[in-house]
């Protein structure tokens, strides 16, 4: 099955920083990916360079199994929303939906001008009157109008008010039941648990996991001991080791079993796995989680 | 995509075609009078609001340049400041042929805006030109013809070119403008003097120069072919022949001693004959260098812009 | 048609709940055998949620052998879990509602009923278990 996104080894630099390096990472389709990680991370970079908005300084990228950007029909497979939704201000709803009709030979017609009817956007209105909600949907309207195989999106919600955020998710989550396949990327670890199947974590422009959310979660447990303890009851792979006076906490991947009854073992949770792995120096190899079980 | 070049031309593309449309009725308008000042009965001179007139020659310097500056510059760089490119190079359309559909219909509606201005102008000032006018010195040369058209065309490549790289709509404006004034004087001092050829007259010193030529150079020799400087010659003509501040017609005297003396102007200059010739090889030129910047733009946006 | 409420702090995982609503709204005779479970789409077109995490829960309902999934028309129910009881339901309604009029005007606040509730209701319970 043709991946959505493959990175070999992917970097870019700009300036003399890189801001991201030596990626490699398989996103598989039909699902929806949360690209998670702090400002800074490289979560847009790695966006742009799989839509071609960017080239690869290193490494490879293949996107749907072509290279981003190259031709009009690699353009026609992926809907872009970028951050801050790009809209021409002095356009009105109507000339950016002419606009996506002129240039994508693919556009529906029919369904995009259904869509801005469903979420009331009045059609003479400019693109720079419109609220941060109505932008975003617009924006969306134009990405999905082309009706393209893969979606991606930067920060899609992260200025949008409660509402709108919902409403824009529930739309998100309809063109993903479609069978839609969609990246967005999100400094929010909450929302990305609620929406998203798989995940891929970006520290300082590296991978440092990445896998199905179910996977990460049955992968990973938390054990504890009463009081201070030196040493680990399981050879797995300890992901953060907290030690205070009273307690020894250990995040661990693997499932070996606990033998020391004075260790308790229990199930943990996305948001504290993945801060887990934020924190980790950035000397270990990325984990990479998948149904075939590779490391 | 056609569409979309119109759409993001046509509030400006209007703005200028409104004005080229007062300024043509007001020419068409007012030639009559010109024809007749310069009729053999007239005056030979044009007064009050037809100074103000003839001055709008001086746009036709300027225009190309503002094109550049106003429609070149912002092409690319307003997409990337209000990262917009972000929109337009994610839709079915690859960033060659956007980037060739806008430059082609800018570069149309400019080229048509100039040359029709340059064509009314150059007819409006036809009864002057006949009469007096040198239109091949430089100080008309780029008011009258075509070279105007090769400007603009560069104008618009140099600041679309500008815009991509300086990424910046302000600071590439004013860079367009700076780049564009001294490749233009650079290329008119430089290069214009060889682009046809030159012929070199013989006249009388202290008598006037050729008519309507354009005057490269100029020096003094004597019978022998040494040159002089104009002071040397000069006192020494003063003396030989005898003449002082007060004789009556000097520079003509001077120039009939110099004469029976055996002295020459050797002026190179390229004549008014070779007006048309000078205006087709430097519109050779601009147009070249418009297709350097432009090629150059393409290469930019596919391995540069972010 | 069953409207879902996701609560994302509950600690119980998403697909779980849907399932855990499912079975309660059979117990109540909300759902009855054959009546037709919403689409995904639909589901999460009101719950922003994974469409993933809709399809495992009816899944799990398939697996407990309380719907089925007829592709291209739906997930409908195939068993219900109200039974018999379901006719008691209405008189027992009628007798809660009297015996929480008694419980308030006796004075007792939401938390004293809900104690007293559950208090009476495991010593029931576990003397059933004894019996």
């Amino acid at each position: 099955m043709t991946p959505a996104i493959e990175a070999g080894d992917l970097g870019k630099s700009y300036r003399g920083r890189w801001a991201l390096r030596h990626a490699s990472v398989s996103v598989p389709t039909g699902k929806v990916v949360g690209l998670v990680g702090a400002n800074g991370a490289g979560k847009s970079t790695f966006l742009h360079l799989s839509v071609g908005l960017l080239a690869p300084s290193e490494g490879e990228i293949r996107v749907l199994g072509g290279r981003p950007g190259d031709g009009r029909e690699q353009l026609a497979k992926v809907g872009m929303l970028a951050q801050d939704t790009p809209l021409y201000g002095s356009f009105t709803v109507a000339d950016h939906l002419e606009l996506g009709a002129r240039l994508n030979p693919s556009w529906d017609s029919a369904a995009a001008e259904a869509r801005i009817a469903k979420v009331g956007l009045d059609q003479k209105q400019k693109a720079a009157a419109l609220s941060g909600g109505q932008r975003s949907q617009l924006a969306l309207t134009l990405a999905i109008g082309k009706r393209p195989e893969l979606l991606l999106l930067d920060e899609p919600v992260a200025s949008l008010d409660p509402l709108a955020r919902r409403e824009f998710l529930q739309d998100l989550m309809e063109l993903a039941a479609d069978g839609l396949s969609i990246v967005l990327s999100s400094h929010l670890i909450g929302d990305v648990e609620r929406v998203c199947d798989h995940l891929v974590v970006l520290v300082d422009g590296h991978v440092r996991l990445a896998g199905d959310i179910d996977d990460i979660l049955g992968e990973h447990r938390v054990i504890t001991a009463p009081r201070l303890r030196p040493d680990q009851p399981t050879d797995d792979e300890v992901i953060e080791r907290t030690d205070t006076p009273r307690q020894t906490t250990l995040l661990v991947r693997g499932s070996g079993p606990v033998l020391d009854p004075t260790w308790t073992s229990t199930d943990v949770g996305l948001e504290e796995i993945v801060l887990a792995y934020m924190a980790r120096p950035a000397t270990t190899s990325p984990t990479l989680s998948s149904v075939g079980g590779v490391a | 995509m056609t569409w979309l070049a119109w759409r993001q031309l046509r509030t400006q593309a209007a703005v200028v075609a409104g004005a080229l449309v007062v300024v043509v009725i007001a020419l068409v308008v007012t030639r009559t009078h010109v024809v007749d000042v310069y009729s053999p009965s007239g005056d030979h001179e044009l007064t009050g609001i037809y100074v103000w007139l003839r001055l709008l020659g001086t746009v036709l310097i300027g225009l190309p340049a503002a094109i550049g500056a106003f429609w070149g510059a912002p092409m690319i760089a307003s997409e990337l400041e209000g990262h917009t490119q972000r929109l337009a190079w994610t839709q079915s359309i690859t960033r060659d042929r956007w980037l060739a559909v806008r430059l082609a219909l800018t570069a149309a509606v400019s080229v048509a805006v100039v040359a029709i201005f340059a064509a009314v102008f150059t007819w409006w000032c036809a009864p002057l030109d006949a009469t007096d006018v040198n239109r091949i010195a430089p100080a008309n040369f780029a008011q009258r013809g075509v070279v105007a058209i090769g400007y603009t065309l560069f104008a618009l490549a140099l600041g679309v070119l500008l815009g991509a790289v300086i990424r910046r709509t302000l600071p590439a404006m004013a860079a367009t403008l700076l780049a564009f004034l001294v490749a233009r004087l650079a290329i008119q001092k430089l290069v214009r003097p060889h682009l046809v050829a030159a012929t070199t007259l013989r006249t009388d010193p202290f008598s006037p120069g050729p008519r309507g030529a354009w005057t490269l150079s100029t020096r003094t020799v004597d019978a022998a072919g040494h040159q002089v400087s104009a002071q040397a010659l000069e006192n020494h003509l003063v003396k030989a022949c005898h003449l002082t501040r007060a004789t009556p017609d000097v520079d003509q005297a001077l120039a009939n001693c110099a004469h029976r003396l055996g002295f020459d102007n050797l002026t190179r200059a390229i004549p008014s004959s070779s007006f048309w010739q000078l205006q087709a090889a430097e519109l050779v030129v601009f147009v070249g260098l418009a297709a350097i910047a432009a090629a150059a733009t393409f290469w930019w946006i596919r391995h540069r812009a972010t | 048609m069953i409207e879902f409420r996701i609560s994302p702090k509950s600690g119980v995982a998403p697909y779980r709940q849907i399932v855990n609503q499912v079975r309660q709204a059979l117990r109540l005779g909300l759902l009855r055998e054959g009546d037709q479970l919403p689409t995904v789409k639909e589901v999460v077109a009101s719950v922003a949620i994974n469409p993933n995490t809709v399809l495992k829960a009816y899944r799990e309902l398939e697996h407990e052998g309380l719907a089925e999934g007829r592709p291209g028309v739906g997930t409908f129910i195939t068993r219900s879990l109200a039974g018999s009881s379901l006719a008691a339901h209405r008189a027992l309604r009628k007798d809660l509602d009297r015996w929480l009029t008694k419980a308030r005007s006796a004075g007792l606040d939401d938390d004293s009923i809900a104690a007293l509730f559950e208090d009476t209701f495991r010593g029931a319970v576990a003397d059933e278990g004894a019996a």
